[in-house]
């Protein structure tokens, strides 16, 4: 009798531990999703160039800059939180900036890194050739001569949209 | 006192599975919502590696010049081989006679202002595949 009276106290019980277990596990995956969240222009779509080097993580011994080219003709959330019009958009990380904050960026970075570093074009297909030329004739001007463009070998998930 | 041993044995080694499946679900969850995979890309070298280009050999200098323009104003594909209209698959081949014939030949590619980017990127990459590195680009 004594014996199933210890039974129900054990079904009372509450046993914290998988709780606290799932709390860690969602803790983690918000710090590990959180961190890699906007660091790029997401309205950006690549031209296809499957003839091109791949581009490698450890391609570089200096790690490159990428400078973010599109033209927007209609507003996109992007847009909106950056709190800019439509038009030609230029951004580094997804932080946009005038030509004027560019060349100034640039020359920061030049500098102290020197101008031997390689620089990264990621502009949009539909971007005209007058906002990729008038990033060049930035980097021209401040002597950066390793100039890139970024093409897209295989879609990943996130070009679907 | 042989009951007691008996019991607590019997507890010691049943092992509850719950909060490892609960785990286990996690996981799951985590690497499906978090598996994105990325593009792959590749970079086409705009401006030639030439910090010492005033030692640059003057030779004959044989010239392919690509015209790239919007094709959406002026129809066709975007692309003239010395003034003429060409399709992506005539651009192609062009290049490819250009490469046979001397792979360190200068391709000059002239864009207008408004030519979207993508034609110079499939220009470009055209010139990658038959191993044309003595890329110019021009704007108009």
């Amino acid at each position: 009798m004594a014996k199933k009276k210890r039974k129900t106290e054990g079904g009372v019980d509450l046993d914290m531990t998988p709780m606290i277990d799932v709390v860690f596990q969602l803790i983690i995956f918000f710090v590990v999703t959180l961190k890699t969240a906007d660091t790029i222009n997401p309205d950006i779509e690549l031209e296809y160039g499957k003839n091109g080097p791949q581009l490698k993580a450890d391609e570089y011994k200096i790690p490159p800059v990428t400078i973010e080219v599109k033209r927007y003709k209609r507003p996109t959330d992007f847009l909106k939180k950056a709190g800019r019009p439509t038009g030609r958009i230029i951004s580094i990380n997804g932080s946009v900036m005038s030509l004027d904050q560019l060349r100034a960026m640039l020359r920061q970075i030049a500098s102290r890194r020197g101008t031997n570093f390689p620089l990264l074009i990621r502009a949009d297909k539909d971007a005209p050739h007058e906002d990729v030329r008038a990033v060049m004739n930035v980097c021209n001007e401040i002597g950066i001569w390793q100039v890139s463009f970024l093409a897209m070998i295989k879609p990943g998930d996130s070009s679907k949209k | 006192m042989a009951k007691k041993k008996d019991r607590v044995k019997s507890e010691g080694v049943a092992l509850d599975m719950t909060p490892m499946i609960d785990v286990v679900f996690q996981l799951i969850i985590f690497f499906v919502v978090t598996l994105k995979q990325e593009d792959i890309l590749s970079h086409l070298d705009a401006m030639a590696p030439s910090p010492d280009s005033k030692a640059a050999p003057a030779e004959k200098i044989e010239m392919l010049t690509i015209d790239i323009y919007n094709a959406k104003a002026q129809g066709g594909e975007g692309f003239l081989v010395n003034k003429t209209p060409v399709s992506y698959r005539q651009l192609d081949s062009e290049i490819k006679r250009a490469a046979r014939n001397n792979k360190s030949s200068t391709v000059l590619l002239r864009c207008t202002k408004d030519s979207p980017h993508s034609l110079l990127v499939k220009a470009l990459d055209l010139c990658n595949k038959y191993g044309m590195t003595n890329l110019a680009i021009f704007s108009l």
